[in-house]
């Protein structure tokens, strides 16, 4: 009896157990940049000197690339989901292709010179 | 060359056209109303009907002959001015009518005379009452009614309307009727020879037969005695001969006096007869229609039928109606009178109708076309004065036209286009206008070249561009002011060799650009300054496009392609005055555009390049065209990490 219900039991546990792993994965990855505050668009353009040394999250798709900067990475025009439109620097270290018209949740650091550099990335 | 053509050609249009205006005015009468003759006493004689017939075959109104020869001859298809000659055909008749400046002068004086309408009423009354009398259905009129009427003929030659043409009316008939009582009396008198004439050949027919009778019966007597006396019977017998002769001489002189006699009486007839239709010719060809109809009508009623056919004059009627095999008649004649009277009439109820419409420059074509065929007539003469004196106005005014192109004084057209259009809205001022202003500009054109050419020293196309000016606008004020700068500038080289260096130095290339045609004949012989002032024109030039077409994307509502383009003409000369008043002027409109892409060049200026390239991306989200944009991006982007 016992030989007999331990495949299906074992058969039924293991999806189960993978589905809430994965759950798990993605729930704290999305906990941790949820975490970071929305980019406010409007608060750099007016003054992005106050907003230097911050990190936030910014939800955006890709428009255009600027300028492929080499080992620097490259700056890409992407429009926000409330419909502004800015440059990014995507560095070098963040592998993977950059797809326009794609939409990425970003990690971005503004710098001392206005610049925003993304820290992190995943499409959503 | 072409384009000087042009011009002229359009200058040539806006000549004829105001020919046109005036051409249409024919040329003046050469007949005017003979003087005054003498007038017949009232006790003239009046003789019955019975003058010689001239005719075989007359018109008379009663066959209606004549009616049918008018519709013949009137070919309402023909009615033209011809200038040249001095002539005007109407309905298929032409009057000459002399010289135009003669007739446009005696048309300004018809403009300008006032009426008294009692008394012209009072005169056309009196001919009222005369063609009443003579009308037509009147034909077997007593010749007490017309003696009357002939009376009357005095009573309307008081005025001063009549010009004497009453009078002589009054003559020619008056002569008629003498001419009838000499017909008479001679009539007698060649009576009287005949019966002379008769006894006259009866003596001597009555002397022969009694010769013969007395030599007959010497000659039996003669042979009686010869047989009896077997001798010589003697000579024939001569006496009687020389008195046969004499009474044979004076029964020839008898026929030869009745011979003379009735000559004389035939060419008395024939005199009179000439004398009255030369006179109803000269009426018809001078334009005096009225009068003709009156002459016309005491011709048919003391001629009564016969005598009608036209004995002078043929060769002019000829002319006058131009069908062949065409006899003319004095009915014709009077048919004609009355005709052009009712289109005198006709035509000045038109002016009056386009007058009270207000189409007043038709009113005054129209008159001008009808005094030119009834200026004598009474429905032109008593036009309203006050009417008249409006016209007047005008026709000076379109006169004036005529004498100012001919001086191509295109200035002093439009000014006087401006006073017709307030009176006339029917005058095609725009036709004129609008070659005034093509010859006007031509002109500035060629001004212009010359100040293009001054400005790069060019002292012989700068005179050839003059010439051209004045020639298509002798009047151009802009010349005058051109010469005069000319003239200044040739008496100060120094002075404009100082201010020159002086504005370049301030870096006001507007101003120099101002009076690049003075600097430019002022350094015509100094290259350096003059290759400097090529590119400060240059730079204002290319500004002055850019102006030109900023101002036309703001017309178009497309502010922000106009503040582009302002923004590429800042790139040539930021300092210049006229940009920078675009610019204040366009600002407001695109305040948003402005604002930020303004704080984008400043990041860019002070080497924020991250911020600078955000911010341009801003702008370009409000101008996606924007050309400042799109450089200012291409410029701080591969600077974005720094």
């Amino acid at each position: 009896m016992k030989t007999k219900l331990a495949p299906i039991i074992i058969a039924v546990i293991i999806p189960v157990v993978s589905v809430f792993i994965a759950l798990t994965l993605v729930y704290f990855k999305k906990k941790n940049l949820s975490v970071l505050e929305d980019f406010s668009y409007a608060e750099y353009l007016s003054s992005p000197k106050n907003l230097s040394g911050n990190s936030y999250l910014l939800n955006a798709e890709i428009e255009l690339q600027l300028v492929n900067l080499g080992d620097k990475g490259r700056v890409v025009a992407v429009r926000t989901d409330k419909g502004d439109k800015l440059a990014v620097l995507i560095p070098a270290s963040i592998v993977g292709n950059i797809v326009t018209k794609q939409r990425y949740a970003m990690e971005v650091l503004v710098g001392d010179n206005g610049r925003i550099t993304v820290k992190s990335m995943g499409k959503y | 060359m072409k384009k000087k053509l042009l011009v002229l050609f359009l200058a040539a249009e806006a000549l004829t056209l105001t020919a046109q205006i005036l051409e249409s005015f024919p040329p003046p009468q050469a007949s005017s109303p003979a003087p005054a003759a003498p007038q017949p006493s009232p006790q003239a004689p009046v003789s019955p009907a019975g003058t010689p017939a001239l005719s075989a075959q007359p018109v008379s109104l009663e066959s209606g002959a004549a009616e049918r020869t008018i519709d013949k001859v009137f070919d309402v298809n023909s009615d033209s001015f011809e200038t040249e000659n001095g002539s005007i055909k109407w309905k298929g008749k032409t009057f000459s009518i002399g010289d135009s400046r003669i007739v446009r002068a005696r048309f300004e004086r018809y403009l300008a005379r006032p009426v008294d309408s009692a008394g012209f009423n009072s005169y056309q009354a009196i001919l009222s009452e005369i063609i009443s009398q003579l009308a037509p259905s009147n034909d077997n009129l007593d010749e007490e009614l017309i003696r009357a009427a002939w009376d009357r003929l005095f009573d309307a030659a008081e005025y001063d309307y009549d010009g004497s043409a009453s009078i002589m009316i009054a003559n020619v008939v008056y002569q008629s009727w003498r001419m009838r009582s000499e017909y008479e009396i001679k009539r007698m008198e060649e009576s009287e020879k005949l019966r002379a004439e008769k006894d006259s050949r009866n003596r001597m027919v009555m002397h022969a037969e009694f010769m013969e009778y007395a030599n007959d019966k010497l000659k039996r007597e003669m042979s009686l005695s010869r047989q009896r006396s077997g001798g010589n019977s003697g000579d024939p017998r001569s006496i009687g001969t020389a008195e046969l002769a004499a009474r044979t001489l004076e029964w020839e002189k008898a026929v030869a006096d009745t011979a003379a006699s009735k000559t004389s009486r035939e060419a008395t007839a024939l005199k009179a007869i000439l004398q009255f239709q030369s006179q109803i010719v000269s009426f018809l060809m001078g334009r005096n229609f009225q009068q003709a109809q009156i002459a016309s009508m005491f011709y048919r009623h003391i001629y009564r039928g016969n005598a009608q056919d036209l004995q002078v004059g043929k060769e002019q009627l000829g002319d006058f109606i131009q069908i062949s095999q065409f006899t003319p008649s004095v009915d014709t004649l009077e048919m004609v009178a009355m005709q052009a009277r009712k289109d005198a009439s006709d035509g000045m109820k038109a002016v009056e109708a386009l007058y009270n419409s207000g189409e007043l420059y038709g009113a005054l074509q129209r008159l001008m076309e009808t005094f030119i065929i009834g200026e004598y007539e009474p429905s032109l003469v008593a036009f309203d004065y006050e009417k008249k004196k409006v016209l007047h106005g005008l026709y000076r005014d379109v006169s004036a036209i005529k004498s100012l192109a001919d001086a191509k004084d295109w200035g002093g057209i439009e000014k006087t286009l401006g006073d017709i259009r307030k009176v006339a809205s029917d005058f095609p001022y725009r036709e004129i206008l609008s070659k005034v202003q093509t010859a006007q500009r031509a002109s500035d054109m060629h001004l212009m070249s010359a100040k293009q050419a001054a400005a790069l020293g060019k002292a012989d196309d700068v005179k050839k561009a003059l010439i051209s000016a004045m020639e298509i606008w002798p009047l151009n004020p802009a010349i005058k002011e051109f010469n005069e700068d000319l003239v200044d500038i040739t008496a100060g080289m120094e002075k404009f060799s100082r201010k020159f260096d002086e504005l370049l130095s301030q870096g006001n290339f507007r101003a120099i650009s101002l009076e690049a045609p003075e600097y430019g004949l002022a350094f015509r012989n100094d290259t350096a300054r003059a290759s400097k002032l090529k590119e400060v024109v240059l730079k204002i030039s290319q500004i002055d496009a850019m102006l030109a077409q900023a101002a036309e994307f703001e017309k178009q509502k497309n502010p922000y392609f106009a503040w582009d383009v302002l923004e590429n003409a800042r790139a040539i000369d930021p300092n210049d005055p006229d940009l920078a008043r675009a610019f204040a002027h366009l600002a407001p409109e695109v305040s948003d555009y402005v604002k930020i892409l303004g704080k984008a060049k400043s990041a860019e200026a002070e080497g924020r390049y991250p911020e600078a390239l955000n911010l341009y991306l801003s702008a370009q989200d409000i101008f996606p065209a924007s050309q400042a944009c799109r450089t200012g991006i291409e410029r701080v982007a591969p600077r974005y990490a720094e």
